[in-house]
């Protein structure tokens, strides 16, 4: 009796030595065998391959990693993500193909879970890869922190909580930390006279922390905060807490007034459902409405209710070097071609994630980390990088200093609701400069 | 200071959009308890299923989603779902349940099904964009709906999912009580040995509900499109919640699954509107309201709420 | 049986011993360690989590679809109580380092100040490892206490409701306890998630992951011992009758209600101390991440490795995880084969592994056995034998 369950754990143990073997033979095949056999089958290139083919003797394959929600609730911006970091790996095959540098890209899903997000990156490191790019949640950063850490690997995010304003080494966050854009948004309420801001928000760390921010920047210019309201943003059982969220914070608000305004800080499928409650609410309907650089430029919340936004004299801020930067307008014309839609919220960033790793690949040659770290930080503090969202500077936690945002609005053209550049907010003086085609918005 | 307009908008009609959607998703998991006895994991993805089958119709089609459209595609959405289901009865459970199988292994059977069902519809999802450049997830089928004048989306919606919700259940009850089908049906799902011995093949008859239960699934996640961002997960994240609306319509007739789903959607609105609002929570609360109905619900009544009927009827 | 039960621990603790030399002292590059050793931690403390989602399961037959809730539970007693009983003991070293009390205003500490404070408690901890480990033991025994009193409070539900019925109550609990803690700022710091001191701070690297192996590997050594014991015990026996048949075993006096109460105490209790290992190991929790993916994922493991034994229940978390970790690492080379997105391919190859296996080992890799209890027929043969 004692015998045959003594075999089964044996049996237990062989598989485990088995499976640590099958990942030991694997190791080493990792960076050789795919430059001739998968590279032209991956889903980054079509029609790089016969350039790639022909010199693949001389070629020096890098592997990337990206860590993505690809199911989950996050799961929109995992996908659309993928894609921009599809697309710079096949730009940066083809800008540095004359230094001899192949990039390939290996995906895996997250699910915006920081159990999950660990066991990826364990998986990613063991085969080899120590660059990885596009971490979603602030709470995978915090989960991945010590390990990255420990193992020397350099991790790109788009996470925006200040609670990860820390010294971090070897992680690196795209995005402005949400204090540069509550910045500007206070700036844009004083500019427009306004006294009183109700919220609503996804209750989630961005925007709980967006809110936070919004209400400690609003209170330098005298402007208060009449209330803030979350919403769960799970797609969960019921999409009604937009709604409730709404009412509670027309309510709050009371009169309407031009010395009033209601702040929308969501992403752009929610944001559609706090659109669609507002718009037939008797006092949010009369006053400003304000976005935040995730929710401007969306598709599901212009046809949501586009006139409403254009009524409401909708404003939101993206970080933008300048307003027709040709990196950004280059940007979001290939990834329109590449996948299918216009960029939206995080895409650019995603792309830089992954850009500007691969770019300190090929210029500096080197692999390490370690290297790449101290380049990073290097070129953070020049601005060396200029990629889909302008040049890049970090500060002393690796966190993405850029204080410029472009004033994103909504007007009619031609019987249509449109999104257009409205303004720019020079980050190093602190001046709105109100463009001549976003006169409309900012006249009262 | 009541309103009417408020408390028809805000209460009443979403109310009855999510009682529909909740109560077309428990009729098919009804079934499925009630033939084949699988609590199955896979119930969701049947609704994507029938919804992805609704998109691709319509965008090889029309190249997009036109007002009214949807109700072409409703054909296909049944189809697909009934595909589905069948396929999985066939190639899964039935040589599962031949070789004995438990209910909890065809229920972990089931959540592997889920994966296999996810993981193709996404790699389609993914093909197709690149292919043809279509955003195929987070798109919404509200704007496929029928415009009436006068009546907003959701007024619509309300209208269109209460018909077709009565339609099926016409359809159904015709199909248990007036055919001879539905005679030999009955009799498997009561008692499978005495029919079998009766000569009724009665894997046939499993297999021909499963038909119907991907059929009226499918259908089902057309409705949940045009509420729900469409994902590969609109069934699944919804699952718990059809679960509920199941176990508390007492998993004895598909009349129960119906009633279930009332009893949630409803719950849920109420609730929200009327517990979580004037109590001043913060709306983030706003599921743990009907889980605290159902979980209320079951404390006070074990038998669930078609227990206390059936406990009336008898009285 | 004893002998029985003894011999398998032994097995397992040469198992351990042996993937534990493998993956900290082999020539093996460094990069696979790292992983193996990180797998042996999770195996570890899923199996502790199946194993007693077992007895509920596979000895009681109960339905325990809020399994979740128990690792939820452990995620709070280190998170939210243990850690800010540590920030409590060192409040005016942080204090003087920082100008304010890490608790005087919860909701700044969550947003802005978590890291800070706690790598200076880091450092503190670092300097006195008996405090470190009493914090560690604290935040395992609280999580195994909260997990055994939230257990009894579902054995009154359990002993009037259906079966069906228990099962989802026990799902949505679940569900209704996550909304509300993650919501609620100062349990654990809400949509932030607690950042949790490192109580072997003193360990650095790959020792602090050996740490986390002797600890981990220990406590499911134990829970092994404990269980396998009683599901081969009387009162084993007792519960699989009840599983088999309710109403035969109350004719023969068994106390249902009793057995229950019993047997949800003590697989809470050990599922709490699962997710208390989890949250230390990963010195951060969320617990809006606490689905009930994680209780169908439980469930996974252990039908795949066979209900209603402990052996089982740990062949399925390894198989669990092998398989995972494969389809991770080999779904790129499958891309090439196949030209579809791999990760979406890794889910869909995943579920038909789970549907192949069941099809055909529908009990399970590691079938149930007969109890181990001596035939009647064998002793009465014996004692003929010694008759003789």
């Amino acid at each position: 009796m004692a015998s045959k369950t003594l075999w089964i754990a044996v049996a237990v143990v062989v598989v485990v030595v088995v499976a640590a073997i099958a990942a030991l033979v694997y190791k080493p095949s990792a960076p050789a065998a795919p430059t001739t056999s998968s590279a032209p089958s991956a889903s980054t290139s079509t029609t790089q391959a016969t350039p790639t083919s022909t010199t693949a003797a001389s070629v020096k394959t890098v592997t990337i990693g990206a860590l993505l929600p690809l199911t989950g609730s996050l799961q929109f911006m995992g996908v659309s993500g993928q894609c921009a970091i599809q697309l710079a790996v096949q730009d940066a095959n083809q800008m540095f193909a004359s230094k001899g540098i192949q990039f390939q890209l290996v995906v895996q899903d997250s699910a915006c879970d920081p159990t999950a997000a660990l066991q990826k990156l364990q998986t990613l490191y063991s085969q080899g890869i120590r660059f990885v790019a596009g971490l979603t949640c602030s709470s995978e950063l915090s989960a991945v922190k010590n390990f990255a850490e420990q193992n020397h690997i350099l991790i790109t995010s788009i996470s925006t909580s200040p609670l990860l304003a820390v010294p971090k080494p070897y992680i690196f966050r795209l995005p402005p930390t949400d204090n540069a854009q509550a910045k500007v948004l206070a700036a844009l309420y004083h500019m427009l006279g306004i006294k009183r801001v109700v919220i609503v928000y996804r209750a989630d760390a961005w925007g709980q922390g967006l809110t936070q921010a919004i209400i400690n920047e609003t209170k330098k210019y005298g402007i208060q905060v009449v209330g803030a309201f979350g919403y769960d943003p799970s797609p969960s059982a019921m999409p009604a807490a937009e709604q409730a969220a709404v009412q509670k914070a027309s309510a709050a608000l009371g009169t309407p007034g031009p010395d009033a305004a209601f702040e929308i800080i969501s992403f752009d499928q929610d944001g559609a459902a706090v659109v669609q409650a507002a718009m037939n609410d008797p006092v949010l309907s009369k006053v400003r409405w304000f976005g935040t650089d995730s929710n401007v430029y969306g598709t599901a919340i212009m046809q949501a209710g586009g006139q409403a936004l254009a009524a409401a004299k909708f404003m939101g801020a993206v970080a933008s070097p300048n307003p027709d930067d040709p990196h950004y307008l280059h940007f979001a014309n290939e990834f329109k071609k590449f996948c299918g839609h216009a960029p939206t919220g995080y895409d650019p960033y995603y792309y830089d994630t992954a850009m500007i790793i691969m770019e300190a690949i090929a210029e500096t040659g080197s692999t390490d980390p370690t290297v790449i770290n101290s380049v990073l930080e290097q070129w953070g503090k020049n601005g060396t990088y200029v990629g889909a969202t302008g040049p890049v500077y970090f500060d002393q936690y690796h966190d993405r200093q850029y204080a410029s945002y472009l004033i994103v609005g909504v007007v009619i053209v031609n019987g249509t609701p449109t999104w257009i550049n409205a303004g720019f907010y020079n980050g190093t003086t602190g001046q709105i400069t109100v463009f001549p085609q976003g006169q409309a918005l900012f006249s009262s | 200071m009541f309103n009417m307009y408020d408390f028809l908008n805000n209460v009443v009609i979403p109310a009855i959009v999510y009682s529909n959607i909740y109560a077309l998703a428990s009729i098919g998991l009804t079934m499925t308890y009630i033939t084949t006895k699988i609590p199955s994991f896979a119930h969701g993805d049947l609704a994507a299923v029938g919804a992805y089958a609704t998109f691709y119709f319509l965008y090889f089609l029309f190249g997009g989603i036109k007002p009214g459209s949807v109700y072409l595609a409703m054909p296909i959405a049944a189809l697909a779902g009934a595909a589905v289901a069948y396929l999985s009865y066939i190639g899964v459970f039935k040589p599962m349940i031949r070789r004995g199988a438990s209910v909890t292994v065809l229920m972990i059977a089931s959540f592997g099904l889920h994966f296999l069902i996810f993981g193709i519809l996404a790699i389609l999802d993914s093909i197709a964009q690149t292919v043809y450049g279509w955003s195929t997830r987070n798109y919404s089928f509200s704007t496929g709906e029928v415009q009436i004048p006068g009546l907003t989306q959701s007024e619509v919606t309300a209208i269109t999912s209460s018909v077709v919700l009565l339609l099926i259940l016409a359809a159904l009850y015709y199909l248990l009580n007036r055919t001879k089908f539905g005679v030999v049906m009955r009799a498997s799902i009561d008692n499978a040995p005495l029919a079998r011995a009766l000569g009724i093949d009665v894997e046939r008859v499993y297999a021909i509900s499963w038909l119907i239960i991907g059929a009226v699934t499918g259908i089902a996640g057309i409705y949940m499109g045009m509420i729900f961002p469409v994902t590969e997960e609109l069934g699944w994240l919804r699952l718990p919640l059809i679960f509920v609306a199941v176990i508390v319509g007492g998993l004895s007739s598909i009349y129960g699954g119906v009633i279930g789903g009332y009893i949630v959607g409803w719950s849920m609105v109420l609730g929200f509107n009327y517990i979580l609002n004037p109590l001043n929570l913060p709306p983030e609360y706003q599921l743990a309201i009907p889980f605290a109905i159902v979980i209320a619900t079951l404390l006070l009544a074990p038998q669930g709420i078609a227990g206390l009927i059936a406990a009336r009827r008898r009285t | 049986m004893i002998r029985d039960v003894l011999a398998k621990t032994v097995a397992l603790v040469i198992a351990l011993v042996v993937v534990g030399a493998l993956a900290f002292a082999s020539p093996l590059p460094k990069d696979v360690r790292v992983l193996l050793q990180n797998i042996e931690v999770y195996i570890a403390i899923y199996g502790i989590y199946v194993i007693s989602l077992n007895l509920e399961v596979g000895y009681l037959g109960l339905p325990q679809f809020g399994k979740v809730m128990f690792l939820l539970i452990g995620a709070i007693a280190v998170g939210g109580i243990a850690t800010k009983l540590v920030l409590l003991i060192y409040q005016n070293a942080i204090f003087k380092a920082m100008g304010a009390y890490p608790l005087a205003k919860i909701s700044d500490y969550c947003m802005y100040y978590q890291y800070s404070v706690t790598s200076l408690v880091n450092q503190m901890l670092a300097q006195n490892p008996a405090l470190g480990l009493g914090y560690f033991l604290f935040g395992v025994a609280l999580a195994m206490v909260l997990s055994a009193g939230l257990g009894v409070l579902f054995a009154y539900p359990a002993i009037r409701l259906r079966e069906d019925y228990l099962g989802i109550l026990l799902l949505v609990s679940g569900e209704f306890l996550r909304v509300v803690t993650y919501y609620a700022t100062p349990v654990a710091c809400g949509v932030n998630g607690a950042v949790i001191p490192d109580p072997f701070a003193w360990a650095l690297g790959e020792t602090r992951t050996l740490v986390y192996f002797i600890a981990t590997s220990a406590f499911l050594i134990a829970t092994f011992l404990v269980f396998d014991a009683i599901g081969n015990s009387p009162f084993g026996r007792a519960l699989r009758a009840i599983r088999d048949s309710e109403t035969a075993a109350a004719v023969f006096g068994k106390d249902i209600v009793k057995f229950r109460i019993r047997v949800l105490a003590f697989a809470s209790a050990f599922a709490g101390l699962a997710g208390a290992l989890l949250a230390y190991y990963f010195d951060y929790t969320i617990l809006g991440t606490y689905l009930p993916i994680y209780t169908f994922i439980g469930w996974t493991m252990l039908i795949l490795g066979g209900l209603g034994n402990n052996v089982g229940a740990i062949v399925g978390v390894v198989v669990y995880y092998i398989v995972q970790t494969l389809l991770d690492i080999y779904k790129n080379s499958l891309q090439a084969v196949l030209h579809a997105d791999p990760t979406y391919l890794a889910y869909a190859i995943f579920g038909l592994a789970i549907i192949l296996v069941l099809m055909y080992r529908p009990q399970g890799i590691v079938p149930e056995k007969p109890v181990k209890t001596i035939d009647l027929n064998k002793v009465r043969e014996r004692i003929q034998r010694k008759i003789k």
